[in-house]
């Protein structure tokens, strides 16, 4: 008598074809006698079918919901949003609220690698602080609803009121502060010992990122917690726009990532999609506000208005029936439901082309469930891989001493990856530069254009003569400077 | 985005992209349910069968677009609403431009969701951890390997079985219907 666990593996594999041919003999025979084993073939087929259908249906709701937050809303900045009362409960708070005093206490406490967030444990050596990322504090009240800017770029971090807890899960009412550290480009990146690969399934992809951002909340000096039923969304600046862009969160154990959504991208109106731009038919949906937009660069105002097919055209008042001659922009103001100020914030552009795509400068509405590190991402495999044994030399020829970790920028892509100094895999053919840090923080460079002219030997063993930098690069911004001119 | 390539997307498997673009024919739909008596929960609900029949016809059949995929959904739902209708004992004035072949396939995909509704509500007990790993396993179609990764467990043996025991709930479920 087979168990019912066995039974099942046995359908599973029938449906499957994973039996062999003896097996499935065996089982088309059983089938043809016993109209038990049929019924029960009936219903793992259904049940399989079933989590399919389940599945479609949980996306199409996901997709029900995001149709629903795109109501479009007319943008007539701030200060008309207010006149039409429509903000009384939020409170901007801007850099008035920014208090330098947190920033400095701060920086010390996040600036310090976190244990177990890369290959390097050991702990004789700290990144200097001048090639950290610069942390920003921002105190705020948690018992009122907060748009809280972020920097002067269009980052708006949208919190609710009683947004966080503490420890044991109660929510904290006392003054909140919150940190923001931003990692824009690999000079950002280069020593902050955050893992720039994602795993997905097999495969290991690497991360070119638009924009990179670690959020962490403290309150009373304990670390504290995004409250669960509360969430925090960030409308956030891109650093750079590169295509399919996920949004992603790094694990706290900093293995790997989680992807978290698609970023949507703009689509793209152009001349193939009709000849007038009176003629163009939009069904973003619902609303019979004006849209602001611009047509070949010049802001304009749309009028949305139904069409008789239920459809909703968007049209430039002011160029009716004018031809679309180069690339038209729409730009929309989205409403996430209810509330309309998130609506102001919330500049979405719609572009719709079969020329491809390209991401509105802030996107818009990501979810912060919880504190930690987070990235804008286009996901590629490397190419040319290699895994290098490297020999650094200084300007005498001697190997460098005391070597601690490196950091390996391909000049081509917005990251960095860090790296222990015994070996490190890239992409032998790309514009390579290295830096190694020494455990007395003597700092090290491999010159644009040098990766290329050290030939890697078939072991991976390859000799750096590397240039002592240590007066020159003393922070993060001379490093940008070198690597993002 | 055309027709073609949210045919694309279904067919490789990126639904999620495939139905946010799609929702641009919502507001049609709607406005045909609003107006022959129906309510926005209705047209909601019918928007979202007509979703699944197109979703299913693509992925399951050697399906061939005659018309747009706006017009096919807005057929769909139209067919949906007056069957529903039908049901309701309301009889209600939609005209039927469908082929009986169409409206065959239509018949049956209307049959096979009421037949997966309890099927479906059966699955939805089982538990969130389990109806995860099932569908990463039947429907993204991931390794057991990468599932094991995944959701956490120790190996790929271990999912394997975890899988079984879930399929073994499911079936349970399913038998005291």
């Amino acid at each position: 008598m087979r168990s019912e666990l066995e039974n099942i593996e046995r359908i599973e594999k029938y449906l499957r074809n994973e039996l062999s041919t003896e097996e499935m003999l065996d089982f088309d025979e059983q089938l043809k006698t016993g109209s038990a084993l049929k019924s029960q073939v009936e219903v793992q087929k259904d049940m399989v079918e079933g989590i399919q259908r389940l599945s479609v249906k949980q996306s199409i709701q996901k997709a029900y919901s995001k149709y629903k937050t795109r109501k479009i809303f007319f943008r007539f900045g701030l200060g008309s949003i207010i006149a039409l009362g429509l903000v009384s409960t939020v409170l901007w708070a801007g850099d008035a609220y920014r208090t330098e005093e947190a920033t400095t206490a701060k920086t010390d406490e996040v600036s310090t690698p976190e244990s177990g967030s890369t290959v390097l444990a050991e702990s004789d050596f700290v990144v200097p602080s001048a090639f950290m990322a610069e942390v920003q504090s921002y105190e705020i009240d948690p018992t009122i609803k907060i748009a809280l800017k972020i920097g002067t770029e269009g980052t708006v971090l949208h919190i609710p009121k009683s947004a966080f807890v503490d420890q044991e899960g109660k929510v904290i009412t006392s003054p909140v502060t919150i940190t923001f550290q931003e990692f824009k480009n690999p000079a950002d990146m280069a020593f902050s010992e955050i893992p720039m690969t994602y795993a997905k399934g097999d495969v290991e992809y690497n991360f070119n990122s638009s924009g990179m951002f670690s959020i962490k909340g403290y309150s009373d000096g304990e670390e504290i917690k995004v409250n669960p039923a509360k969430a925090i969304s960030i409308d956030y600046a891109l650093a750079k726009q590169n295509a399919d862009i996920d949004f992603y969160r790094l694990k706290d154990d900093s293995t790997n990532w989680d992807f978290l959504e698609e970023i949507d991208e703009l689509a793209v109106l152009d001349k193939e999609f009709g000849d007038t731009i009176s003629d163009r038919a939009y069904s973003f949906g619902i609303s019979s506000e004006p849209i602001a937009g611009q047509v070949n660069g010049t802001p304009q105002m749309f009028l949305a208005k139904d069409s008789p097919e239920g459809n909703m055209n968007v049209a430039p008042t002011p160029t009716l029936g004018n031809p679309i001659t180069e690339k038209t922009i729409f730009q929309y103001n989205i409403d996430i439901g209810v509330d309309s100020v998130q609506a102001q914030k919330n500049v979405d552009r719609y572009i719709e082309s079969t020329a491809g795509h390209t991401y509105p400068p802030i996107v818009t509405g990501l979810r912060i469930n919880s504190f930690g590190v987070y990235n804008c991402d286009q996901i590629y495999r490397l190419r040319n891989r290699v895994t290098v044994q490297p020999t650094y030399l200084d300007e005498n020829g001697n190997e460098i001493k005391e070597q601690r970790m490196i950091s390996l920028i391909d000049l081509n892509v917005n990251s960095a990856f860090s790296f222990s100094p015994k070996n490190f895999t890239c992409n032998r053919k790309a514009n390579n530069v290295i830096l190694l840090f020494t455990k007395s923080n003597e700092l090290y460079l491999l010159e644009k254009g040098n990766f290329g002219k050290s030939p890697i030997a078939n072991n991976g063993s390859s000799n750096y003569q590397m240039k002592n930098v240590t007066e020159t690069m003393s922070s993060s911004s001379d490093l940008k400077a070198y690597l993002v001119p | 985005m055309d027709d073609s390539k949210i045919i694309e997307l279904l067919k490789v498997g990126k639904p999620d992209k495939a139905f946010i673009k799609l929702y641009k024919n919502y507001p049609h739909v709607e406005k045909l349910i609003l107006s022959k008596g129906g309510s926005r929960e209705d047209a909601k609900d019918v928007f979202q069968e007509a979703l699944i029949i197109f979703y299913e016809k693509v992925r399951n059949t050697d399906f061939k677009l005659t018309s747009s995929i706006g017009t096919y959904l807005y057929s769909v739902s139209r067919f949906l609403w007056k069957n529903a209708m039908k049901k309701r004992k309301k009889s209600v004035d939609i005209s039927m431009e469908l082929t009986s072949e169409e409206d065959t396939g239509l018949q049956e995909a209307v049959e096979r969701e009421e037949k997966f509704i309890q099927i479906e509500s059966a699955l939805s007990q089982i538990g969130e951890k389990c109806l995860n790993l099932l569908k990463v396993f039947y429907y993204d179609g991931l390794s057991m390997k990468a599932i094991a990764i995944k959701v956490g467990l120790k190996s790929e043996s271990v999912a394997k079985n975890q899988k079984y025991k879930c399929l073994e709930r499911a079936k349970s479920k399913i038998e005291i219907l």
